[in-house]
């Protein structure tokens, strides 16, 4: 029998997900479930809200590993990412949303810094036809507007990320549930006069420099960390997992780095998918990879809350669960284990 | 090595709805999901190949080209009709002139540029007793179990003995291998499946690890080899205890494997089910390490996947898990042999440089934007394909005994894909 290295892998969802996508997960070997959820726009989810997805997903034998979304592209929230009048207020509401999460069971929330939400521009046609998204810069620079009519202060943006760090991470702590930031997608410096704080390895660094509690880690989506311009992807992935800053990880890849990029078919773009898997093993990551987006694929079934449909992301999910059996079985076959050795790097 | 995926081609002249996909869209399929190849099959009233007798060149040729319109390689044909070739195996009283057409056959798709054939020697085809077993989360999968079938009645109406059965196979093995080696098309044998020693009164011959030796060397040639349905060959008692990894370590180091249905199964001997391809009692890893050592260049397939919710018939959900399984396999494998070569030496004098592995590999990772898929190495060493399912063929019962026996077997035996498409198809 291989060693268990406890790479798991896991599938999203939105909270309104249907049983036939709720059973494909339970027959293709998926326990590990990221669900869409959590302070948005409108009405606050409550804790019996909480409880009863929890309770709904676990029917079907998964487990909710994470909550995953973003307050911050909604404008009703932007007091918090800008510093308005009612910012202590809204830090309320949200620890109470933490709270709820982590006494109905959530073990993570991971959520964004990103006031513009996340942006493509021109998709582009990738193997065989199928579709993948795509972004270019100079065509997104030209045509969005002033989010607030004027250019935003990246310091300032700072300054309110770190008083939000610093009034969430105690409540996190004290629950028991690790929160972690996804980065900008696409990672470039503006958009629309917004700043697009998390784009960098360095700026990463910076966020966890605000508290170095267990409690303050990264959504790590590999697919936005690898688009980032000049970034070594496996040194960050190295970096992050030795100090278990890595919650989990959306596992997908693109054709290269901003400012223009397309997203790829998971074995197809330009980031070694199997390295990337090496090197959390040998730096001690234990936990999930969730398919993220997928290509769009002819007669394919639009798949509920993600894109790319049933067929894409079984495709990619077959592929996530070889590559892991591959890297963990290799160890008992003398395959390539990094020089840390295997689990040497871990805290 | 290489990846694929097989497919019945009945595309054509299917009557609406008798199809739920036509070439072309499977194709795209394929293409779409990272293959290189594909092993088509043709072998119900609808097949993409006219012929009731034998297959034509032109016939043949146009097949080839609308597989290469999709920018991928038609790597071999996989199985003829059975009522082509059933008097070969039984011995019946048309076998010379079936002979003759199979020939015909043979020749045809060698010269359409067509690089392996592959067939089965199976009167009476596969064999199940379910096709809605329980497997995890709810899926279905087909298993088998004998007990239900020692009873069953004769499919072509006596009891064959396994040394007449042998007869008949070898005598059309040293007929056919040397045209096929004249033609430059290799040809190779699907197992039995299930892989039990006898059913319906046919011995099913090539069950276990000693009679494939026996038959590949019946005549020593390139061209007789083996369609190596690896889910076949895990159901095999001599699967047991490793054996499965001997098997393909033994044929693969001698060259006889054509190409690979990819696919994974409880347990060997029977009772079995299929399984997901990283659920069953094979270790999938250590296969692809198997063939990437004894240096397979051909091609895989993801073959039977199971039944899962809002699947097509054909699977093509499964079946695009099982190839992104298949694809990880690979590139981990290939990057483990890459780097191992890498640690052994700088020097590329020596030795022949693995084209099956490292990163000139020519492993599929797909058509890079705006260029066509790799043509792979056209050779003349290409293999076969899997065994599926077809009604027992009444041209070979006995003289008076029309009434066909098997419509009670039928039901409950052979596979449920045909089925629905064969029904009324029985006196074809």
């Amino acid at each position: 029998m291989a060693t268990d290295f406890n790479l798991r892998p896991a599938i999203a969802y939105g909270a309104n997900t249907t049983d036939e996508a709720l059973r494909t997960a339970a027959q293709y070997g998926i326990e590990d479930a990221v669900v869409y959820y959590g302070p948005g726009d409108g009405r606050l989810p409550d804790f019996q809200d909480y409880v009863r997805l929890r309770l709904r997903f676990e029917t079907y034998g998964l487990k909710i590993i994470a909550i995953e979304g973003g307050f911050s592209p909604s404008r009703q929230w932007h007091d918090v990412v800008f510093g308005g009048p009612r910012r202590d207020e809204m830090i309320e509401q949200l620890q109470d949303q933490v709270r709820f999460m982590a006494r109905a069971g959530i073990p993570i929330y991971g959520y964004n810094w990103m006031p513009n939400s996340w942006g493509r521009a021109k998709p582009v046609t990738i193997r065989g036809g199928a579709m993948g998204t795509a972004y270019q810069w100079d065509f997104d620079k030209e045509r969005r507007p002033l989010m607030y009519g004027e250019p935003m202060s990246e310091e300032n943006m700072w300054d309110c990320i770190k008083y939000w760090i610093k009034a969430i991470t105690p409540v996190a702590e004290e629950e028991g549930i690790r929160l972690g930031i996804h980065p900008e997608d696409p990672p470039v410096e503006d958009r629309g006069g917004v700043p697009g704080l998390l784009r960098s390895f360095d700026a990463f660094k910076r966020l966890m420099s605000f508290s170095d509690s267990h409690y303050n880690a990264i959504e790590f989506c590999q697919g936005t960390f690898s688009e980032m311009p000049g970034e070594d992807i496996y040194e960050m992935i190295e970096y992050f997992a030795k100090r278990d800053k890595i919650l989990y990880v959306h596992f997908r890849n693109v054709s290269g780095q901003a400012p223009s990029f397309n997203e790829e078919f998971i074995n197809t773009g330009y980031v070694d998918m199997k390295k990337a898997m090496r090197t959390y093993r040998d730096a001690g990551y234990k936990g999930s990879f969730i398919d993220d987006h997928c290509p769009i694929m002819e007669d394919d079934a639009d798949f509920p809350g993600n894109l790319g449909g049933y067929r894409s992301r079984l495709f990619a999910q077959g592929y996530i669960q070889g590559v892991i059996d591959g890297v963990a079985r290799e160890v008992d076959y003398g395959g390539p284990v990094g020089a840390a050795g295997v689990n040497g790097g871990a805290a | 090595m290489r990846i694929g995926f097989n497919f019945l081609a009945s595309g054509f002249n299917t009557p609406a709805g008798q199809s739920e996909t036509n070439l072309d869209d499977f194709l795209t399929f394929a293409a779409q999901y990272g293959a290189s190849d594909v092993v088509l099959q043709s072998y119900d009233k609808w097949g993409a190949v006219p012929g009731t007798e034998r297959w034509e060149f032109a016939d043949l040729l146009k097949l080839r080209m609308q597989v290469e319109s999709h920018g991928l390689h038609l790597e071999a044909l996989e199985n003829v009709p059975t009522a082509f070739y059933d008097h070969i195996m039984l011995g019946g009283p048309k076998r010379d002139e079936q002979i003759e057409n199979m020939i015909h056959t043979v020749r045809s798709i060698a010269r359409a540029g067509i690089p392996i054939f592959g067939y089965n020697w199976m009167p009476s085809n596969v064999w199940r007793t379910s096709f809605h077993t329980l497997n995890r989360g709810g899926s279905k999968v087909s298993s088998y179990d004998h007990h239900e079938h020692v009873n069953a009645p004769y499919t072509h109406g006596r009891e064959f003995t396994e040394e007449e059965m042998w007869g008949n196979l070898e005598h059309w093995i040293k007929i056919i291998t040397p045209i096929a080696e004249e033609e430059g098309v290799r040809l190779g044998i699907h197992p039995p499946d299930p892989p039990v020693k006898s059913v319906g009164g046919i011995p099913r011959l090539l069950t276990g690890f000693d009679e494939y030796k026996r038959l590949i060397e019946i005549v020593d040639s390139p061209s007789n080899a083996i369609e190596f349905c690896q889910g076949t060959f895990s159901e095999m008692e001599d699967a047991a205890d490793g054996g499965i990894y001997d098997m393909v370590r033994y044929f693969g180091e001698r060259n006889k494997i054509l190409y690979v249905h990819f696919r994974n199964v409880s347990n060997p001997g029977e009772p079995f089910q299929e399984e997901f391809i990283n659920t069953g009692h094979v270790n999938m890893y250590k296969m692809i390490k198997i063939y990437q050592e004894v240096g397979f260049p051909g091609v895989l397939v993801n073959d039977h996947v199971p039944d899962t919710i809002g699947d097509t018939q054909w699977g093509h959900r499964g079946r695009a898990y099982a190839n992104g399984y298949i694809q990880a396999l690979m590139d981990v494998v290939a990057e483990e042999e890459a780097t191992a070569a890498e640690a052994e030496s700088v020097s590329d004098a020596a030795g022949a440089p693995n084209t099956v592995y490292g990163p000139d590999a020519t492993v599929s990772h797909g058509i890079p934007l705006g260029e066509s898929s790799q043509q792979p190495e056209r050779s003349i060493f290409a293999p076969p394909g899997p065994a599926m399912i077809e009604t027992p063929n009444p041209a070979m019962l006995p003289e008076g005994d029309t009434d066909a026996p098997t419509d009670e077997g039928r039901d409950r035996s052979t596979a449920g894909d045909a089925d629905s498409r064969e029904t009324g198809d029985g006196s074809a």
